[in-house]
């Protein structure tokens, strides 16, 4: 026989006898009582007396209250708050009037990029608007205009200072 | 993954999670010696080990209601269990020595006249710390496939590996086991020499 078959053999031995001697081994009673103290102080705290369950629900009410109280206080504050948003809201120029309406409908609530430019005064013909020099003022060479420009980068309308017209 | 046997295991767990005392009980009668073994052969003491039974059974009347019958049987479920806070419980106390450890492996050998129940008791002494000697992972599959009879695939769902993982673990811990051990005999047989006296 080959020597690791002995030391085989004979772990095999001994694993078997400390597997019997182990298979009677049993945990002290000690354990078990503390054990069960234990589930027992559970148990007890698990059920709720009668003062525990009014408290959890006068608790639970409150905090409903809270709640309700401070959305609604968020709300009210939320309405009388000015808008603030980014959106700029044009407002009537004297200076300026939109004489030409280009490209896409306007859209309500449309956001819109106003782009002023400098551009031949030859231009404003070509929009079909009258300029100076065809009712026979002095022109100047260029004439600034507004382009309203909506959000997918078409313009929608052109804006002209009054004293161009 | 359990059994037929185990069905009385699944009723006594779900009166257990309803907070049935007798079920309880019964389930801590039922089970407590095969944690306290495990517990026991894995740290090699018999405090620890029932310190960790309490761990086990505390964790168990916390947690009845989140026992699934169908991923294990309660039994590969509390040997998880107890798994996790043995290691725990090493990984907590690695830095203090127990006085039993303080004794060598090579033991003084037994007086001529010993009786063969001592002898015995020396040879499970010698076998018992070989064991707790081994590295935890090989100590862990000696103790649950040759120490508890568990089957391969209940000590894999136990370990949380594969079976083929059991059985290579098994095999190298089985090699390591049998080689402390004759490490051990040569020691106890160098002792068992007769001292020889010069006389002057």
């Amino acid at each position: 026989m080959k020597h690791s078959e002995r030391s085989q053999e004979r772990l095999a031995r001994s694993l078997q006898m400390l597997a019997e001697i182990e298979a009677g081994s049993k945990t002290p009673s000690r354990v078990e009582t503390a054990v069960m103290a234990r589930w027992d102080a559970m148990q007890k705290r698990r059920v709720p007396s009668r003062t525990r369950r009014v408290a959890r629900v006068a608790t639970a009410m409150a905090a409903g209250i809270t709640i309700f109280g401070a959305l609604a206080w968020h709300n009210m504050t939320v309405r009388l708050k000015p808008d603030t948003t980014s959106t700029v809201r044009l407002k009537p120029d004297p200076t300026y009037t939109t004489v030409a309406v280009v490209g896409g409908p306007l859209m309500a609530d449309e956001p819109l990029r106003v782009v002023r430019m400098r551009v031949a005064r030859s231009v404003l013909g070509e929009l079909g608007i009258p300029s100076p020099a065809q009712r026979g003022a002095a022109p100047a060479a260029t004439v600034d205009i507004d382009v309203l420009v909506g959000e997918d980068g078409v313009a929608r309308g052109v804006r002209v200072p009054i004293s161009e017209l | 993954m359990h059994d037929a046997a185990s069905s009385p295991d699944i009723d006594l767990m779900r009166r257990t999670a309803a907070g049935d005392r007798d079920a309880f009980e019964a389930l801590y009668r039922m089970h407590h010696a095969t944690v306290y073994r495990f517990a026991r052969l894995m740290t090699g003491s018999t405090t620890t080990a029932e310190d960790i039974v309490q761990e086990v059974f505390l964790a168990l009347m916390r947690d009845a209601s989140r026992y699934d019958p169908a991923r294990a049987s309660l039994t590969t479920y509390l040997y998880g269990s107890a798994r996790h806070h043995t290691r725990r419980r090493l990984l907590r106390d690695r830095f203090l020595v127990r006085l039993e450890d303080q004794a060598d492996l090579c033991l003084p050998a037994a007086a001529a006249t010993a009786a063969e129940d001592l002898i015995r008791q020396r040879d499970v002494q010698h076998v018992r710390r070989a064991i707790v000697r081994l590295p935890a992972r090989y100590r862990e599959v000696i103790v649950l496939c040759d120490l508890q009879d568990v089957s391969y695939a209940d000590a894999a769902h136990a370990l949380g590996c594969a079976i083929g993982t059991v059985r290579s673990r098994l095999h190298r811990a089985r090699h390591l086991l049998a080689d402390k051990l004759l490490r051990g005999v040569a020691c106890v047989d160098m002792a068992r020499r007769p001292t020889v006296r010069c006389e002057v």
